[in-house]
């Protein structure tokens, strides 16, 4: 890429006239996404364009293959995600923080390290053997680990969308709590 | 430039493929076992249909893969569809899914992966190609049309009706070859390379037991997936009665005829073709 031009006062107002000027006869979804593009070269944050109405526009991009690939237009966060979730075991919310992670951040690969800081970021209690949990994600097939390269899997992608069937997994009873809830014979 | 977000799609789909063949061999334990499920024909319809929807036209992912890859991985997940459709025996399955499978990582995934980037600048670059597209899209009417037919006595009447009307149009008409074993010969590759459109007649076949519908030649489907990962225009031309052509996908046109009017489906083609100049 050719090297920034240094020395030049910047003139907003001409370089706003200019910018007014090759945009003007587009349509507004060409405009929006010539500027999306220009922003991105420059290394701005694309995603603060939006239209009058507040309307974010660069998540509706199209895609090369003509697929539309639509984001919400409101962001979510992680706790809002896994509320709406429900994750019923660890193995499961690392499948929704991965699922977080390539919807909402557009970033669809991760190592191991990457999702154990969602569990703070979503105001969950952090794993005490995180590396076991995430070997059962994998294990249960919501992973296709990679180091670096890992990423969601389709059945994961799935479950994570149906909410992981809208109930939660069986758990083991306590023993303590075997206890409680067991009838005292009489003699 | 491809965007990594199509990769990991890639690689779903290959994982996809690998748990089908897994779970095809846990419940046909007999390779002659005729795979009758609905379940798991739907499933393999839904991963084939993915591929040739989501991957098969795409020209960046073709053009990173290089030579004939794409093309040839798409007649397989082509193939996959064409099991899905109807009972078929699990070694069938198995032939189709070790193709799609062979060497996916080497021959896909590694050129894939070393031609990825971030969205941001795909979309940039999607711009900036953007002048290049519309002149592209005012190109040169099409000069050559390969005619995917099949070589049965009894279409020899169809094919030529079809041939002869699109010689009147000017075009230059290139045909394939009897086929040998399974496989698209190297030499129909390339004459459907140098072609601008794949014309498919898609003729009766065989009967469909206890329906009033035909199987079509499987090599004409065949040459049409292949077509399709090369970009070329596509008319496809089906008799009546015949049940699948194999999904319709990427830029066509579809026409349906009977050998009893095949006026209409000349002067329908002189409609299609006008429509491209």
């Amino acid at each position: 890429m050719a090297a920034r031009k240094k020395g030049h006062a910047p003139n907003l107002l001409d370089a706003t006239k200019k910018v007014y000027e090759v945009l003007e006869p587009l349509d507004p979804g060409i405009q929006q996404r010539v500027l999306s593009s220009v922003l991105s070269l420059l290394g701005a944050d694309a995603s603060r364009l939006s239209t009058r109405d507040g309307t974010n526009l660069v998540g509706q991009t199209a895609l090369a293959g003509g697929e539309t690939q639509e984001k919400p237009s409101r962001p979510m966060s992680p706790v809002e995600l896994v509320q709406q979730k429900q994750p019923s075991t660890n193995a499961q919310r690392i499948a929704v923080f991965a699922y977080f992670r390539e919807k909402f951040e557009g970033n669809a690969r991760f190592s191991r390290s990457d999702l154990k800081a969602y569990f703070a970021k979503a105001r969950v209690a952090a794993p005490q053997n995180f590396d076991r949990d995430f070997g059962a994600a994998v294990s249960q097939g919501y992973i296709y680990e990679d180091g670096s390269e890992s990423y969601l899997t389709s059945k994961g992608l799935e479950a994570v969308e149906a909410g992981f069937g809208g109930k939660a997994q069986p758990r083991g009873v306590s023993v303590a709590a075997a206890k409680r809830q067991k009838p005292k014979q009489r003699a | 430039m491809i965007e990594d977000s199509v990769v990991v799609r890639i690689e779903r789909i290959r994982d996809d493929a690998e748990q089908l063949r897994k779970y095809l061999r846990s419940r046909y334990s007999s390779a002659t076992a005729s795979v009758r499920a609905e379940e798991i024909r739907e499933q393999a319809a839904a991963l084939a249909e993915r591929w040739l929807v989501e991957v098969a036209s795409r020209e960046d992912i073709a053009d990173a893969l290089g030579g004939s890859e794409l093309a040839d991985r798409n007649i397989q997940f082509q193939r996959l569809l064409t099991c899905a459709e109807k009972p078929t025996a699990r070694k069938k399955y198995d032939q189709v899914l070790a193709s799609i499978l062979n060497d996916f990582r080497g021959r896909i995934l590694v050129p894939l992966k070393a031609r990825r980037t971030t969205k941001q600048v795909v979309q940039a670059a999607q711009v900036a190609n953007s002048q290049e597209g519309l002149a592209r899209s005012h190109s040169a009417p099409p000069r050559m049309v390969f005619i995917g037919q099949s070589f049965s006595d009894r279409d020899n009447a169809v094919n030529a009706i079809i041939a002869r009307a699109l010689r009147a149009m000017g075009l230059t008409v290139v045909t394939g070859e009897k086929p040998r074993a399974d496989l698209v010969s190297k030499k129909v590759k390339d004459r459907i390379d140098q072609c601008d459109v794949f014309l498919g007649i898609f003729a009766r076949r065989d009967k469909l037991e206890g329906k009033q519908e035909w199987a079509t030649s499987p090599w004409v489907v065949d040459e049409k997936a292949y077509a399709l990962a090369r970009q070329k225009k596509l008319v496809l031309v089906k008799e009546s009665g015949v049940s699948s052509i194999g999904g319709l996908q990427g830029d066509y046109e579809y026409l349906e005829f009977e050998r009893t009017a095949m006026e209409e489906v000349v002067i329908s083609l002189i409609e299609v073709f006008k429509s491209f100049s």
